[in-house]
């Protein structure tokens, strides 16, 4: 006569206790860690902007970046970034660019980062004004409280 | 007897909770930056500068510095902390002929200070048109004509100049 086997069942484990060991480790870890004092360098990216104000960019428009601080110097006009140095050129080379393609600049944005010194703001402005493009917009992101 | 197969699946049920108790948190905690317009216009580069004498009554003469400081009619403010310039606006435009804001600022000044300041100037102007709406014509300025507008704007008129300076 054949016996018939029992099937075997896999005994499951009992994880009840499982979160209760995870909490009483985590507590564990968490009053007695103390973290590592590092002398680190802090550095201070450039702000980030949110153009939403401006629905479109209107390709009337020149977008300039400006950074200049003790890390690097960049200038961005439009498409192209180049150093601070040629500022001339850039400017020069998109804005005739954009009077072959029959666009004649109705203003300037400018996105200047806060620790850029005046002096280079103020060579880029005159910059603007030797090509007449005199309407200039300034984009912050600064509330004077009041 | 076949051998019957347990499933050893994980459940992924709750991922899409955790996920989406993350996304809501992230959507409820995330503040974007808010961007500001500040327009200008400059004076086209063949015009001559002049250097005229103006009554002492019409200018507001302001000096930035390199340490977040600003210099208004002797008195020294920091560039974050409240000061107004809405006595000063005042002043100046109370004249027939529109009054002149001078900015000296250093070479090293940082842009930072210099668009402070140019808020400060746009929000106080704001404030002194709001008030003038009231003494005139005793309403809202956003109540007014656009002739009643027009008049109280050609009121408070200034110029800015900037000019850089090699010590204040």
């Amino acid at each position: 006569m054949k016996i018939p086997r029992k099937a075997k069942k896999q005994p499951k484990i009992n994880t009840t206790a499982l979160p209760d060991i995870i909490f009483m480790l985590l507590f564990f870890f968490m009053v007695t860690t103390t973290m590592q004092n590092q002398n680190m360098q802090t550095i201070e990216l450039p702000a980030a902007f949110n153009v939403d104000f401006k629905s479109k960019s209107n390709p009337n428009d020149l977008e300039i970046y400006l950074l200049d601080n003790s890390i690097q110097n960049m200038l961005k006009v439009n498409d192209e970034t180049g150093n601070l140095g040629n500022y001339k050129q850039l400017i020069n080379h998109q804005v005739s660019l954009m009077k072959q393609n029959g666009i004649f600049v109705n203003r300037a944005y400018m996105y200047i980062d806060e620790n850029t010194p005046m002096s280079t703001v103020n060579k880029v402005k005159e910059e603007l004004q030797e090509l007449n493009i005199l309407k200039i917009s300034y984009i912050h992101n600064y509330e004077s409280e009041s | 007897m076949k051998k019957r197969r347990i499933n050893h699946e994980t459940d992924s049920g709750v991922f899409a909770d955790v996920s989406f108790l993350l996304l809501i948190f992230f959507m409820v905690v995330t503040t974007f930056n808010k961007a500001y317009e500040l327009q200008m216009n400059l004076p086209p580069a063949s015009i001559n500068q002049k250097s005229g004498k103006i009554s002492k009554q019409r200018l507001l003469n302001i000096h930035l510095n390199d340490k977040s400081q600003i210099l208004i009619e002797g008195i020294i403010y920091n560039q974050d902390g409240p000061y107004s310039l809405v006595e000063e606006i005042q002043r100046i435009t109370a004249h027939t002929k529109p009054g002149l804001v001078k900015i000296n600022m250093l070479a090293s000044t940082p842009y930072k200070g210099y668009i402070h300041f140019l808020t400060r100037l746009k929000k106080d102007k704001e404030i002194v048109v709001k008030q003038m709406a009231k003494d005139l014509f005793a309403k809202d300025f956003s109540g007014l004509s656009h002739k009643q507008k027009q008049q109280i704007l050609s009121k408070v008129k200034y110029s800015i100049v900037e000019k850089e300076i090699l010590e204040l």
